[in-house]
């Protein structure tokens, strides 16, 4: 009985879709994409300012912390006596270690690198979010 | 060589916008004729058409590639047509069943007889059998359209509408029993 029913069942015309429909998905699908890009491009956008506006101030912050540290008149004693610093080598190391403001270097780095990486993904979005694709 | 569903998913994830417009032309025709089956209405297909293939590729990356493409795809098709008719209010009760849902041809009629000869040779009863099945109800119309024109075997079936293998099967053969009532009587010398 299957093989009666096969043969008659597959004889019934399939209908087609429009032609339109294809490219009608496709124009949908690049609309939400766009859509997502510039919603990505509007978080994206208020990271980096509010990045930048906290690394402008962590890098203000590092630079006033190591000018009143000893830690640059320690660095220069490298440069200026080679022999001295040789000589006292560890206890220039240690001096070198207790004055750098390590923490203000660890947030401006941070900072950095969230800033470079938000800059990057603003870049992506930015393309997806006003040119068409090919 | 044509890719397989796999590579093209698996190109689509790598960010390759163009292996989706080949997962889109290779389905887009079955797809549609499925749901236009379902439907009988061609605005409505095409919408639901749109509906399925976005939320095929918006979920790509959740797609388990152990399973099959294809089952995977028609899941969401019938999904998606059943969502669209329960909003539309257009599930339509074939007018076979009784109030229990029975449909009390498919119990009353023996099963091993076959269709008349003639039903093959006549090229206009291609729009009979197309009327004969969009009468039956829905669920017997869909298992019929999946087996036999998308060729999707009972355990797919069973898996696309979420039901056990043996009722698709049972549900199958009382949809052919069905098929069969209809095309006779429509096909029978009118007194």
């Amino acid at each position: 009985m299957e093989k009666n029913y096969a043969q008659i069942l597959k004889g019934i015309p399939s209908v087609e879709p429009r032609a339109v429909l294809y490219s009608n998905i496709l124009a949908k699908i690049e609309k939400i994409q766009v859509l997502m890009a510039r919603l990505r491009l509007a978080l994206w956008s208020t990271l980096v300012l509010s990045t930048a506006i906290g690394f402008g101030y962590s890098y203000t912050y590092l630079v006033r912390e190591l000018s009143s540290s000893d830690f640059f008149q320690y660095l220069s004693l490298v440069f200026s006596d080679g022999g001295i610093a040789m000589l006292y080598g560890k206890e220039l190391l240690l001096s070198l270690v207790e004055t750098i403001p390590l923490f203000s270097i660890t947030v401006v780095l941070f900072g950095g690198f969230v800033l470079l990486g938000g800059l990057v993904s603003m870049v992506r979005d930015s393309r997806k979010a006003f040119y068409k694709f090919a | 060589m044509d890719k397989t569903d796999q590579q093209l998913v698996t190109e689509h994830l790598d960010g390759d916008e163009k292996a989706f417009h080949g997962i889109l032309k290779r389905y887009l025709k079955p797809i549609y004729a499925f749901i236009y089956r379902l439907t009988d209405n061609q605005d409505m297909s095409e919408d639901i058409a749109q509906d399925t293939f976005i939320k095929v590729w918006k979920n790509l990356d959740k797609y388990d590639t152990k399973y099959s493409f294809k089952t995977w795809l028609y899941t969401i098709a019938h999904n998606t047509t059943l969502d669209w008719l329960k909003k539309k209010k257009a599930i339509v009760f074939s007018s076979f069943e009784d109030s229990e849902g029975e449909n009390y041809f498919t119990t009353s009629l023996a099963d091993n007889t076959l269709l008349p000869d003639e039903l093959f040779l006549q090229e206009e009863n291609k729009k009979l059998l197309t009327e004969s099945l969009d009468k039956l109800p829905l669920l017997y119309k869909e298992i019929l359209t999946l087996h036999y024109q998308q060729e999707l075997s009972f355990i797919e079936i069973a898996h696309i509408v979420n039901k056990p293998l043996e009722t698709i099967r049972s549900q199958h053969r009382r949809g052919l029993i069905l098929l069969r009532k209809i095309l006779t009587d429509t096909n029978a010398p009118k007194n």
